[in-house]
């Protein structure tokens, strides 16, 4: 997923009229869609590093699995995505303070695996899809709601092959 | 290599892109990210500061930054000039898979926002080698082994930037003027440094360059 929260604020803000404020939660939902039965989904969360490994896929690197069938949708959200996200260096992520804590699965989703329910679904994070094409889409917006009128901000994710 | 290129800026006079953003997000580590503001194929020093942590302030710091999987640098109207203009045609390039994002709006509007995935060149067929092909003239397999050696060690020069691999040596006989032609072209700086030297006349070799610490 492109950029995380504290970016999305950044970019927004001047755009704005409104001021959105160094510690503004955001409400960031990611849409997972299928095009095909039994699509496998992971979620790799960059909050403890990235570990999902291709070579090992169901190991502990391994955050979070699901199971797609087609056209079928998995909305993963968080209300509010604690702010800041990351250190003063502006990448390394700055902690508990930034976790949503019981998070929940989306709607009709059975996790095959989760290994916390403790990080954010965000910006950063790694989607990794097995075994059919999907469509992720994620969409921003600050929160408590419009300071001013700072806009929402939808985005399309493109895929890149695994290295 | 991975390169973008702006298709638009805030140079169109357009309120709806009063200011842009570029999102540039490596996917591996140690990417080296250039950027060349007006597209003339020079590669820019720009303010490597990430500007949401830390305010960017001029003078700009460096010609690459190094980005681990996952990181964001903001190409933005500071990047060059602080309170400059980003403008169409600025290119990105990435040693490695970048995932690039542009946002654009305008400024103190009611959600006048956009935001689109942006496609590198030569995703949809153009503008790039899509396979390389070739032959590499050896004849033994001792041979060949050396000359993989010779474009790995190239290779990893060009991830490290070392300044030798930027440089081109071309050499032409010109018989009929008794003279020989050398063409020297470095692309460093992107001027070529043609010199003619005489017949008998000693020619700089590569240890040479490499003696007086230059790209070529």
């Amino acid at each position: 997923m492109p950029f995380d929260e504290d970016i999305f604020a950044y970019v927004t803000g001047p755009v704005a009229t409104g001021t959105i404020g160094a510690n503004n939660t955001t409400f960031t939902l990611i849409s997972v869609t299928a095009w095909s039965d039994n699509v496998t989904v992971y979620i790799d969360h960059w909050e403890n590093g990235y570990g999902y490994d291709e070579n090992d896929p169901d190991g502990p690197g391994t955050d979070e699995k699901f199971s797609l069938n087609s056209s079928q949708t998995f909305n993963f959200n968080s209300l509010a995505v604690p702010r800041p996200r990351t250190g003063a260096d502006g990448n390394t992520y700055i902690g508990a303070a930034g976790n949503c804590n019981g998070q929940a699965v989306p709607v009709g989703a059975t996790a095959l695996i989760r290994r916390t329910p403790n990080y954010c679904y965000d910006g950063r994070d790694r989607i990794i899809t097995i075994g059919g094409a999907t469509t992720v889409t994620a969409a921003v917006t600050s929160t408590p709601r419009a300071p001013g009128s700072s806009p929402p901000l939808a985005k399309r994710s493109s895929p890149w092959p695994l290295s | 290599m991975i390169r973008y290129r702006l298709p638009f800026g805030e140079n169109a006079a357009s309120a709806d892109y009063q200011r842009i953003m570029a999102l540039v997000q490596a996917t591996e580590d140690n990417t080296i990210l250039q950027i060349d503001f007006n597209g003339d194929g020079v590669f820019d020093a720009f303010n490597t500061e990430n500007g949401y942590r830390t305010p960017r302030v001029n003078p700009v710091d460096a010609t690459t930054l190094t980005l681990q999987r996952g990181e964001t640098y903001v190409l933005d109207r500071d990047s060059q000039t602080v309170g400059g203009t980003l403008n169409a045609g600025t290119v990105i390039l990435g040693s490695k898979t970048l995932q690039v994002e542009y946002f654009y709006g305008q400024a103190g509007s009611n959600y006048n926002t956009r935001a689109v995935s942006a496609f590198p060149d030569g995703f949809w067929g153009k503008g790039q080698t899509e396979m390389s092909i070739g032959r590499l003239p050896v004849a033994t397999s001792a041979e060949l082994a050396e000359v993989i050696r010779k474009i790995k060690v190239r290779e990893a020069a060009l991830e490290a930037n070392e300044p030798w691999v930027r440089s081109t040596l071309l050499v032409a006989d010109d018989i009929q003027n008794s003279r020989r032609l050398v063409l020297s072209a470095c692309t460093r700086d992107n001027r070529p440094d043609v010199r003619l030297f005489d017949r008998g006349e000693r020619m700089p070799s590569a240890h040479d360059h490499r003696a007086a610490q230059r790209p070529c």
